[in-house]
């Protein structure tokens, strides 16, 4: 179980790589960037 | 609702996974609400095209806009909502214009093509002003890759509804990213906020 939640967050941290590489995703809207990490 | 959940599962993994910090507990929130996002939108179009009957052609927009769209930019809906209507009226417009219109003359469709690379080459990228992106060159790059490949697709096939669709999922993407460049960057405001306190 342990071993899952440590993939799980290791997918969703690249993941987040390539959303904030892009230009925007998918379609027409996305949730705010948080303020915190354009510091 | 997408916020709650995606919160929900962010402390469920800051309580089980000692090695997050608190900058990776925000990426990780943030991505959830955007895959959430983005699966409830994409199921509210598959079912709505699966009872209009339409399915391939919205699968070839869905891939035409997500193989342009991530890379040259475009404009943001400013609620969840207004995003979900806005999406729906995408695909609705791109699938009938892509059945009912005939085809065009080539030499529109040549002019058409080089009036886009011109405007991809010019404006793209076009982030999103609240998430600025710092690898401009690359989606520069790549949006024109993107943009050659769909233009050799549509002049190699000779099925009118796929051309069609290239052509109008291309034209909305140009048109986007000239509005875009005459207004200056749209952004959203708090959408899942405003959908989901509305409704709830």
């Amino acid at each position: 179980m342990q071993k899952s939640i440590n993939i799980f967050s290791a997918v969703l941290l690249k993941l987040f790589g390539l959303v904030s590489s892009s230009s925007c995703y998918g379609e027409f809207g996305e949730p705010d960037y948080p303020k915190e990490l354009l510091k | 609702m997408i916020e709650s959940v995606s919160s929900f599962i962010t402390d469920y993994l800051s309580k089980n996974n000692s090695s997050l910090n608190e900058t990776d507990l925000l990426k990780i929130n943030y991505t959830l609400q955007v895959i959430l996002g983005s699966l409830t939108k994409l199921a509210i179009i598959f079912f709505i095209f699966l009872y209009l009957n339409q399915l391939p052609l919205f699968f070839l927009s869905f891939v035409i806009l997500n193989s342009t769209r991530p890379l040259a930019g475009g404009l943001h809906c400013e609620t969840f909502m207004s995003c979900l209507i806005v999406s729906i009226i995408y695909f609705i417009s791109v699938t009938l214009f892509s059945t009912l219109s005939p085809k065009f003359n080539i030499y529109f469709y040549i002019i058409f093509f080089i009036i886009s690379f011109i405007i991809i080459l010019r404006y793209a990228p076009c982030p999103n002003e609240k998430r600025p992106i710092k690898n401009k060159e690359k989606l520069k790059v790549l949006s024109l890759i993107s943009l050659a490949f769909w233009t050799m697709l549509f002049f190699k096939l000779p099925n009118i509804q796929i051309c069609n669709c290239i052509f109008i999922s291309i034209f909305f993407q140009i048109i986007q990213l000239i509005i875009f460049n005459m207004k200056g960057v749209v952004f959203n405001a708090k959408i899942y906020k405003h959908f989901f306190s509305s409704i709830t």
